[in-house]
């Protein structure tokens, strides 16, 4: 790794310029290495619940049903907490009373066929941070 | 001149690219969602099946592209030899939910008991 001088060649006498890239070479490279591992564990998850094929011997909990607290997210992205249109900020409160007034922590969740995967995802976010202990998504669509 | 540690670099990124390049090319580009209440990391659990699916309705399992009947017989075969292997879904937020249910719905009949998202985490105060 020593510096050359151009000693060998050349003209006598005379340094020629040289730079020394291994090391600036390999301080990206480690850089490099550092970001590719840190990156993945940036990632962070939220786990859903599927409700299992005994469960799913039941018919699934519909919006209607008195005991069941089923959260929907339409096309336009509103949010219902069974038949009812909530607005994002109340939505949190809402849902802690509603879940407290039907003794339950689960929450079964749907999403309009053409509703974006973003506006599900921050719905099922909302829920949880309104009390929902256990999403169980419901896999066939919901009664309209 | 010593040509050793040169070597060495190029070396090294040509073993870099190697790795890289193949993560990169089959999974498409995927815009994860944002959410604030995220689970705590999964510590010692192992490493889960990965799952894709692209805005326009490409699924992709462990990075191979599937069409919707191999892709059963695929995670029926997961399932199977690693009973205990969980699995995570990377969707894109702008995808439609239609074509996630129905991802759902098939993990749901192999018999998966559930299924990570994965999600960027935002903290309070930020917006997407």
């Amino acid at each position: 790794m020593g510096m050359d001088f151009g000693s060998s060649g050349g003209k006598p006498g005379r340094a020629q310029p040289s730079m020394n890239v291994t090391p600036l070479v390999d301080v990206v490279l480690v850089l490099l290495i550092i970001f590719m591992v840190v990156t993945p564990l940036l990632a962070k998850q939220f786990w859903i619940h599927l409700p299992n094929k005994v469960e799913k011997e039941e018919p699934p909990p519909s919006p209607d049903d008195d005991t069941a607290v089923v959260v929907s997210v339409t096309k336009e992205g509103d949010i219902l907490i069974n038949r009812e249109k909530v607005a994002d900020a109340e939505f949190s409160a809402k849902l802690k009373r509603v879940l407290a007034a039907k003794r339950q922590r689960t929450v079964f969740f749907d999403a309009d066929e053409e509703a974006e995967f973003g506006n599900a995802v921050k719905a099922m976010d909302l829920a949880r941070g309104g009390g929902a202990d256990t999403i169980a998504v419901v896999t066939q669509p919901l009664p309209r | 001149m010593n040509v050793t540690p040169l070597v060495d670099v190029v070396l090294v990124l040509l073993i870099i690219f190697m790795v890289v390049i193949p993560a990169m090319e089959k999974s498409a580009q995927i815009e994860l969602p944002g959410i604030f209440n995220v689970d705590e990391d999964p510590k010692g659990k192992t490493d889960p099946w990965t799952l894709a699916l692209t805005t326009d309705g490409r699924m992709f399992f462990e990075q191979e592209e599937l069409d919707q009947d191999n892709f059963r017989t695929k995670l029926n075969d997961a399932l199977v030899r690693e009973p205990a292997r969980r699995l995570i879904l990377r969707a894109d937020r702008n995808a439609h939910y239609g074509k996630v249910r129905k991802l759902f719905a098939i993990c749901q009949e192999i018999g998966f008991p559930g299924i990570s998202l994965r999600v960027n985490e935002l903290k309070d105060g930020k917006k997407q």
